[in-house]
């Protein structure tokens, strides 16, 4: 006999739609909206001081690379970062990983010391940071006079190094992600590996380069790409710290961006700044990808 | 090619004692196996031989050096994990010739040693091969060619042929005999497997908790146990115990071992031991000791007492049968040809009364 079929069932397919529902509308309100509108604003010449929003195509990109004086000196800086703050954390991230995995007294207390950074917001970094590094007070100015190095108080933050200093906050800033992320791999890393390694002979160093280093490959890849990606968009800290200078010395595209937006009041061209950039870290995930994808990570 | 001697080593983790006091010779050439369950510090015991782990206290000797401090890279000693711990990212050639790599020898002779091994251990297809591409059985022979390679004066090998199938593992464990033989290298084995440590060992070492219950070859182990401890663990099935008394014949003026029909006859100096009439004792019977018969077919030879099948596991060629006795349960090993079902009354049999061996009571020792 066939049963009668049942009526309003909740099904494991719509009980996976109810679930999911309040993700979907969320990503497309806080997300896919926002950036549907963002790219309609780059295509006009929204300006909010001067009360005009026209459409007017891919003028506002055609502007930004062959007419705008700022685009390629931002450009450069914002790739100078990127390269440096990644490199940097990533570097930092597997030293640390590395001391962390090590056995030692007092090993859990440097552990949670260690993830400290990773709970500041990244404004608070540039506002420590601006009191650290400030002239007149600064803990480092100060330093200087104390070790005799100077009569008076010094600029640490110089159109030279202040690019450098905003690669080691960012890094400072990351490394504890970076750092747990790969401790998390290296101690998966079977000790019978170790032991082995041991008894054939092999040094520390050897052991680091064909035990450790081999587990960690895809792992250092992931937070490269990761760190490029944050580095690449990375504004809180430029805004907090620098605010673009000493004159425009760490003015990115990011910087750029927000400077025109928020600063200046154009909507339009600052939206089309953000899209360039977007297509920039597109670029570079892209290239990640390939380049992993052929060194068989 | 070495003898390794430990003298009192004991080992310490936190509140555990992993291994103690522990003293033992195994001979040059010989092939030893350490038996014991899980977590009894076989393995902490061979980590320790290999200086991978420092004792607490005691001295380690390879013949008459002193390594209790010496690093494992400075020990020449090869080791073969359960887990093979073949480097994951080189090929089966790379993963052999490493360890000679590091000791910097030439080229030639690298490609030279290391061809000699995977021939003898039939391994020459593999060579190209990294470990994520091989069977459980084929990474095991890399492995085991590695250690091999570097013709060390020791192997220490910590359960090897526990991660490969029970079919493979026959044959893996043939091989290697031949193979110890051949290389005469001294070697320890740890195991939890007694049907290896039988097989393979010239020699037995039982662990139980951190202490070496007893070293014997393996004849030795399986009919005289030292205690109950070692008599419990080592035979399949296990060994069973019934706790009698003493009671001494007037008449016949001999001292015999009562536990309900059953009346065995005891040596008196073993009485003398134990104090003599009315004591407890308890006796070991291997279950392959216990003949089960069926009641009807049963003559009055020998001696035997009434029980009640309680199970039948068949196991192919044979069954094991528990037998109750007024509540208590022993176990016989009978060919399989003889059917019973649970609750016959059948007739139990003791094959050989001198092999029934007596424990004490309180220590659980053999009394001897």
């Amino acid at each position: 006999m066939a049963q009668p079929f049942p009526k309003r069932k909740l099904t494991d397919e719509r009980f996976a739609i109810i679930l999911l529902l309040p993700l979907i509308i969320a990503l497309f309100a806080l997300n896919l909206y926002p950036m549907a509108y963002s790219f309609w604003l780059s295509l006009t010449n929204t300006d909010v001081s001067r009360g005009i929003s026209k459409f007017i195509g891919f003028i506002n990109y055609y502007n930004l690379v062959f007419k705008d004086p700022y685009f390629w000196h931002s450009l450069r800086v914002s790739l100078q970062f990127t390269l440096e703050a990644s490199l940097l954390a990533v570097a930092l991230s597997l030293t640390f990983a590395l001391i962390l995995n090590e056995s030692f007294k007092g090993r859990r207390i440097i552990r949670t010391i260690a993830i400290l950074p990773w709970a500041f917001s990244t404004y608070a970094v540039a506002s420590l940071a601006r009191y650290l590094f400030a002239r007149s007070y600064g803990l480092f100015s100060s330093l200087y006079v104390y070790l005799g190095l100077s009569d008076t108080p010094v600029e640490v933050v110089t159109s030279e190094s202040a690019i450098h200093i905003l690669a080691l906050l960012f890094a400072w800033n990351y490394v504890p992600l970076g750092a747990f992320f790969l401790l998390a791999q290296l101690q998966i890393i079977p000790l019978d590996l170790y032991n082995q390694a041991r008894i054939d002979g092999a040094s520390a160093i050897r052991r680091l380069k064909v035990v450790t280093l081999p587990f960690l490959r895809r792992p250092i890849a992931i937070i490269l790409l990761l760190f490029t990606v944050f580095s690449v968009v990375e504004t809180t800290l430029i805004i907090g710290f620098t605010g673009g200078g000493p004159g425009k010395a760490t003015q990115t595209l990011t910087y750029w961006a927000y400077a025109k937006t928020f600063m200046d009041y154009e909507y339009g061209y600052g939206a089309a700044i953000s899209w360039f950039l977007i297509l920039i870290a597109m670029a570079l995930g892209v290239l990640y990808y390939y380049v992993l994808n052929k060194l068989k990570l | 090619m070495v003898e390794v001697r430990l003298e009192h080593v004991t080992k310490i983790f936190g509140k555990t004692i992993a291994v103690n006091d522990l003293n033992l010779v195994v001979r040059d050439k010989e092939f030893f196996v350490l038996l014991g369950p899980s977590g009894c510090g076989k393995s902490t015991t061979l980590n320790i031989i290999a200086g991978l782990e420092k004792p607490t206290s005691g001295r380690v000797y390879f013949d008459d050096e002193d390594v209790t401090f010496l690093p494992p890279e400075e020990r020449n000693i090869a080791m073969v994990f359960q887990s093979y711990a073949l480097y994951p990212t080189m090929t089966a050639y790379d993963n052999i010739a490493f360890p000679l790599k590091i000791r910097r020898l030439l080229r030639d002779e690298i490609h030279k040693r290391v061809k000699e091994v995977a021939e003898m251990l039939h391994i020459e297809h593999l060579l190209d091969k990294k470990p994520h591409q091989m069977s459980g059985g084929e990474r095991q022979r890399v492995a085991l060619a590695r250690a091999i390679v570097r013709q060390p004066r020791l192997f220490l090998m910590d359960e090897p042929l526990s991660n490969i199938d029970a079919k493979l593992r026959i044959t893996a464990r043939t091989e290697l005999i031949r193979l110890q033989r051949k290389l005469g290298v001294t070697t320890i084995y740890v195991t939890h497997d007694q049907t290896e440590a039988f097989t393979m060992g010239h020699r037995i070492g039982v662990m139980f908790n951190g202490c070496l219950l007893q070293v014997g070859d393996p004849l030795e182990i399986f009919e005289r146990p030292h205690n109950t401890v070692v008599a419990g663990f080592v035979g399949i099935p296990p060994m069973n115990f019934i706790e009698g008394h003493i009671a001494y014949d007037e008449r016949l003026g001999k001292y015999y071992f009562k536990w309900n029909e059953i009346i065995l006859e005891v040596g008196g100096d073993i009485t003398e031991k134990i104090g003599g009439h009315g004591k407890t004792v308890i006796a070991g019977i291997r279950p392959q000791n216990l003949q089960v018969i069926k009641s009807e077919s049963y003559s009055k030879i020998g001696i035997a007492f009434k029980a009640k099948v309680y199970t039948v596991e068949r196991l192919g060629t044979e069954s094991v049968i528990t037998v109750d006795i007024d509540g208590e349960l022993l176990r016989a090993v009978t060919p399989s040809e003889l059917t019973l079902s649970p609750d016959e009354d059948v007739v139990v049999k003791i094959v050989n009364p001198q092999k029934v061996i007596f424990f004490n009571k309180n220590t659980g020792d053999l009394i001897t």
